[in-house]
């Protein structure tokens, strides 16, 4: 195989469903290298995680999901990855998609492949007051960065080996979805979208619960904004690019 | 000897002062934080010694109770150094973020070493030849 794929599976507290995430993936992409992130978790995830034979690194501290996800493209940077995808350990994403990702990746000649449910809204479409703060974010964004964005929240990606290189350098410690597309398009990369099916999560709940939804939308809004501010005239490039 | 109120509050500013480099002398405070509250101490004890300084400023710059000039600084102070150590402790989360993210890569990588290591004594050529030697 002359091409590394590496999947990054964070996971806080996962260890019911955390096995069958992993044979899941292992089924659909049997030629990517999986890691997962355990984040802190207080049950058995990384031991669970272990068991199947993956790769398990071990944060010895909650940090929440930007922080376990980066550890992944630090990892992949490390170890010479030449894609990264970020894929939920709670079975949203459904791995059979992934497919089409990498291939819209190798074809499109973009940084990175977001996976959105909005786009032939297809499958599990988010509750009804969740929509309405997706497509607040998602108009904002398509505002801001001059082009369509359908599904700015999705955790479905996969990153090329410049995004890869900017995430390990920079990525935003807490919901970070929104914020990491900025900035990608503040370092002069690009991104393209490919519809996927999403389901209802298997196990575990959403990090964003009722109480923390009006902190959630604040916190995206304002880092987005002023992440923008800090759009940089020259392109962001690797040096040894190619 | 009447003990006026100024006294009193240099007195004050002297305590909080010895409790401050007591602080720093035992390694409890970091110089690099002392340092805004020692100038706080410094001009709390200029400002107590000579009151008159405060009605001068009021004057100046057109406060016509002088007192309140005195809570708008303080209050001004005390906003500052805390914005000092909300930087302060973001910070330090930059910096627990990277080290933790390091210490689970290095101990997955550590833990990939051994594994390894196992597996190449397990292999029968490699004892054969570790035997030999």
């Amino acid at each position: 195989m002359n091409q590394k794929v590496l999947i990054i599976i964070p996971a806080y507290n996962e260890a019911e469903g955390i096995r069958r995430v992993i044979a899941d993936v292992r089924h659909h992409i049997p030629y990517a290298d999986i890691l997962v992130v355990n984040d802190g978790s207080s049950d058995l995830t990384g031991d669970e995680a272990a068991k199947e034979g993956v790769l398990v690194v071990n944060l010895s501290c909650n940090l929440g999901i930007g922080g376990a996800v980066q550890t992944g493209y630090k990892y992949a940077q490390r170890h010479g990855y030449q894609y990264a995808a970020q894929l939920d350990g709670d079975g949203q994403h459904n791995p059979r998609d992934f497919d089409r990702l990498l291939g819209e990746l190798q074809q499109s000649r973009t940084d990175m492949v977001v996976g959105s449910r909005f786009m032939e809204k297809q499958g599990f479409q988010s509750t009804f007051a969740r929509r309405i703060g997706i497509d607040l974010l998602s108009g904002l964004l398509t505002l801001l960065l001059r082009r369509k964005v359908t599904d700015p929240t999705s955790g479905y990606r996969i990153c090329g080996p410049r995004a890869i290189a900017l995430f390990a350098q920079e990525y935003p410690a807490d919901y970070p979805e929104v914020e990491a597309l900025v900035q990608l398009d503040n370092c002069g990369c690009t991104f393209s979208e490919v519809p996927v099916v999403m389901r209802q999560r298997l196990t575990g709940s959403s990090s964003i619960r009722a109480l923390g939804s009006v902190y959630y939308m604040v916190k995206v809004i304002l880092s987005v904004l002023i992440t923008r501010t800090k759009k940089k005239e020259k392109k962001w490039d690797l040096g040894y690019e190619n | 000897m009447k003990i006026d109120v100024f006294i009193l509050s240099f007195m004050i500013c002297m305590i909080f002062l010895g409790i401050t480099i007591y602080l720093i002398r035992n390694g409890k405070l970091r110089e690099q934080y002392a340092i805004l509250w020692l100038i706080l101490t410094a001009v709390m004890m200029l400002l107590s010694l000579f009151p008159s300084l405060i009605d001068f400023m009021a004057k100046q710059i057109g406060v016509s109770y002088a007192p309140s000039l005195l809570y708008l600084l303080g209050l001004i102070s005390v906003l500052f150094i805390l914005l000092h150590l909300t930087i302060a402790v973001s910070s330090l989360t930059a910096r627990f973020i990277v080290l933790t993210q390091k210490i689970g890569m290095l101990e997955q990588e550590n833990l990939a070493l051994r594994q390894g290591n196992k597996e190449i004594s397990a292999d029968p050529a490699i004892q054969m030849i570790e035997a030999e030697n």
